[in-house]
């Protein structure tokens, strides 16, 4: 797990450094708990029993455990993006499948691997396959995050896609 | 979704060492998407309780035998009371 010192300290990742093929670091998260499901439910008030009622989840639903929610795993992947691009990159969009459960005892490995590279009106794009495993992956997808060239114009602030991009 | 309650031995389980390692990662009490062990007991008599839910029985007989238990028993179960919470799940 990323501190949130780290971020603070984090250098700019620039677009000239980084090539086709490049993997990031992993962000690992786990053994996950209950704890763990119970926070979401109560920050986002999800109070379905699936996430935190085991014997409703198990003998009820026939789950395995109490699950892991779809609306946790949609924070954390844009989250890694997020972290990746700090401090003054931009994660421009990402869309990913919901494949596999996820149940407390579960350790989640977020990936991303850079598929193609290209600049659009001074600024860096990467479009990156994107996922989050276990023992399967649960979330394959893909993303395109923006990073500043180096001795380049900043990324405006909001980020405004160039209109090239979007109609494309 | 059937389950099922299993009986039996499986040697040094009683070890809470080997008892951890047999079942703590999720992959050995999820066997598969369909597969689920939801409960291990290991009674003071030295004998073994198991509980799994699965598509059918062969699935669980499967893991049994791959764990190298001695089975006494394996047995449908029809109703589960678990801290007052009464499920019908024959």
């Amino acid at each position: 797990m990323t501190t949130a010192q780290e971020l603070k300290e984090k250098k700019q990742l620039y677009f000239d450094d980084v090539a086709v093929g490049h993997e990031f670091p992993p962000l690992v998260i786990g053994p996950l708990t209950p704890t763990h499901l119970f926070r979401w439910s109560a920050a986002i008030e999800n109070w379905h029993r699936i996430h935190y009622d085991q014997s409703f989840a198990v003998y009820h639903e026939g789950l395995p455990g109490v699950l892991g929610q779809g609306s946790w795993k949609q924070s954390i992947l844009p989250r890694y993006l997020k972290d990746l691009c700090l401090p003054d990159g931009w994660p421009w969009k990402v869309s990913f499948q919901h494949r596999a459960m996820i149940v407390p005892g579960d350790t989640l490995t977020v990936w991303a691997t850079v598929t193609k590279k290209y600049e659009e009106e001074g600024l860096g794009f990467l479009d990156l396959d994107v996922g989050m495993r276990h023992y399967a992956e649960t979330c394959p997808g893909r993303a395109t995050v923006v990073l500043p060239i180096r001795n380049g114009k900043a990324i405006p602030y909001p980020f405004v896609p160039p209109k090239k991009l979007v109609s494309a | 979704m059937a389950r099922w309650i299993a009986i039996g031995r499986a040697s040094g389980w009683d070890e809470l060492k080997r008892f951890t390692a047999e079942l703590k990662e999720t992959t050995q009490w999820r066997v598969d998407q369909k597969t689920t062990i939801t409960s291990v007991y290991a009674l003071g008599d030295g004998r073994m309780v198991a509980e799994c839910h699965a598509a059918s029985q062969a699935d669980f007989d499967e893991w049994l035998r791959k764990k190298g238990w001695t089975v006494e028993s394996v047995t449908p179960i029809r109703m589960v009371a678990k801290s007052g919470d009464i499920w019908n799940v024959g």
